[in-house]
């Protein structure tokens, strides 16, 4: 059974008037004076007839008309002038009396409890419509300012860790992508680079090229849930080790042996609930173990030089997804998606808005997280339907790919070159991203704020 | 049973799957070929390995294996 929060009516009787009184005024009951609210909660329970009503002794009754409040101001006030909906107390019923609560009637046959929702900030949520679309999300990253600094992508490779890239898709949107075949890898035979269904590596790919146009595609289909009944859009993390494993030896090649001088992986998935993993302590957990197989990949592929990205996630506490932990079980933002080494990615609409369901912080591996906000929820690639936004953090993350991968075709990695490291131009990327509202610094919710270019023409840090 | 992640040494260059297997103490028939011999930390020497569904691991630690979640994408969320 769940508590439902309720507004109940009730007349102005000296309890109720007593009760407004002395919690709104803070005034001490008189000698003899009607007992305080919380007295007189099991007579208005017992007056509704509802066995699961329970009132909040707390909330002092709220006068619902001028009169009523006089009762209250006016020491003396006689009481019993107005009638049954004189005041309004707020409580709780169990859901399993909702019905029954409808019956619940005064002398003239009006209710007398009525639905007390949850309201809050309006922010943007799963199945809202998209905000703003791909020509928002450009003049928010400044492409053009971009490409006057002949920042679009060129030389670099970006690497879609997700359930396949369809070429035809991106071609039909107007795009033209390049995809670096024999880089890309799958672990299941049959499924052919470039040609998976549309979907949302499709999407992934879409919105990495965004800001980076001329950025190389690598596909690295690796989430084809082979379980019975799985979706599509699953996999297991090993596959992901697998993909990893590869995109170690492609880094371990000599540079001239490759098409590209800088490697962006984008990694839109995680694991959405701690059930999925070990229990807490055992040696061998995921979410929080630094010493998991994966996690020392991620550490050791960015040691390598590659710029690696993860999707903050969708368990925001506004709108979480359905596979969240409820209650949620933090810290929300873990295993790689969480790892020291990686961009975390947090989602914001193109009104500039935290979404509703990306997740907050604090990260398992590292606190810090999300890192920095990027643009989600828009009208893109249509990727996942007509009219169906590109969302999820799952979209911000190749979001801001695309714009490392922009900055990486002007400032190539060279390992002889510190300033050039990963985290080195991690460091640089936060430092330039803008707080939409309130003070500059990380917060658990947009990290350093949402990616700005504007400083990108003077990245002294990283030259 | 369900496969097992498991991390295998080798000082210099990925070891062979009989190598692992070896080192293991298990047969090698025990081994997933598919994954194969996974680079996790080449300069340390560390590889991962994953057993066989159904292979049979009764007289190994259950603390010898590491976590393999699903893992979902974070896309349109449910």
């Amino acid at each position: 059974m769940v508590a439902v929060p309720v507004l109940f009516v009730t007349s102005d009787t000296p309890q109720v008037i007593g009760g407004a009184r002395a919690l709104t005024m803070q005034v001490a009951p008189a000698h003899n004076a009607p007992p305080p609210v919380g007295n007189i909660a099991a007579h208005l329970e017992q007056q509704s007839g509802l066995s699961s009503l329970r009132l909040d002794a707390d909330y002092a009754p709220v006068p619902t008309s001028t009169t009523a409040a006089m009762q209250v101001m006016t020491m003396g006030a006689a009481p019993n002038q107005i009638g049954p909906t004189a005041f309004a107390v707020r409580g709780t019923i169990d859901d399993s009396e909702i019905g029954s609560a409808g019956n619940i009637v005064d002398a003239n046959g009006d209710p007398k409890i009525f639905a007390d929702p949850r309201i809050g900030v309006s922010l943007t949520c799963g199945s809202d419509p998209p905000v703003g679309n791909t020509l928002d999300v450009r003049k928010h990253l400044g492409v053009g300012r971009l490409q006057n600094l002949s920042m679009d992508g060129s030389r670099t490779a970006i690497a879609i860790v997700d359930n396949g890239i369809n070429l035809d898709a991106l071609r039909s949107l107007g795009l033209r992508p390049k995809l670096d075949v024999a880089s890309s890898w799958s672990p299941r035979v049959g499924i052919i680079a470039g040609a998976a269904p549309v979907g949302h590596g499709t999407m992934c790919a879409y919105d990495a090229l965004i800001a980076a146009p001329k950025a190389t595609l690598l596909d690295y289909s690796v989430l084809q849930s082979t379980r019975a009944g799985g979706l599509s859009m699953s996999g297991l993390l090993s596959d992901a080790i697998l993909a990893y494993g590869k995109l170690l030896l492609l880094m371990a090649l000599a540079p001239e042996e490759r098409q590209f001088h800088s490697l962006v992986v984008n990694n839109s998935w995680g694991m959405y609930s701690w059930r999925w993993d070990f229990p807490a302590g055992h040696p061998g957990r995921y979410g929080d173990n630094p010493l998991h197989p994966f996690n020392r990949q991620v550490a050791t592929l960015s040691a390598s030089g590659a710029d690696i990205l993860f999707a903050a996630g969708n368990c925001g506490p506004i709108c979480p997804d359905s596979r969240c932990d409820r209650p949620p079980v933090e810290p929300i933002i873990n295993g790689a998606n969480s790892h020291p080494d990686v961009i975390t990615v947090a989602g914001v609409d193109t009104n500039r808005s935290l979404v509703g369901y990306s997740s907050h912080g604090p990260g398992a591996l590292y606190p810090d997280k999300p890192d920095i906000s990027a643009y989600t929820h828009f009208l893109g690639s249509e990727a996942l339907g007509t009219g169906k936004a590109d969302s999820g953090t799952s979209a911000a993350c190749p979001v801001l790919a695309g714009v490392v991968a922009a900055l990486r075709s002007q400032y190539a990695f060279d390992p002889a070159l510190l300033q050039r490291s990963p985290s080195n131009v991690k460091q640089f990327i936060l430092s330039c991203a803008v707080q939409p509202s309130g003070p500059s610094g990380w917060r658990n919710d947009l990290g350093h704020g949402i990616v700005d270019t504007n400083g990108f023409a003077a990245a002294h840090a990283i030259a | 049973m369900a496969q097992d992640l498991l991390v295998v040494h080798k000082d210099s260059g990925a070891p062979s799957l009989d190598e692992a297997a070896r080192q293991l103490q298990m047969p090698v028939e025990n081994l997933d070929s598919s994954f194969g011999v996974q680079p996790i930390d080449p300069r340390a020497g560390d590889y991962a390995v994953m057993t066989k569904e159904g292979a049979d691991r009764s007289d190994a630690s259950s603390q010898d294996s590491f976590s393999n979640p699903r893992i979902d994408t974070f896309g349109p969320p449910e």
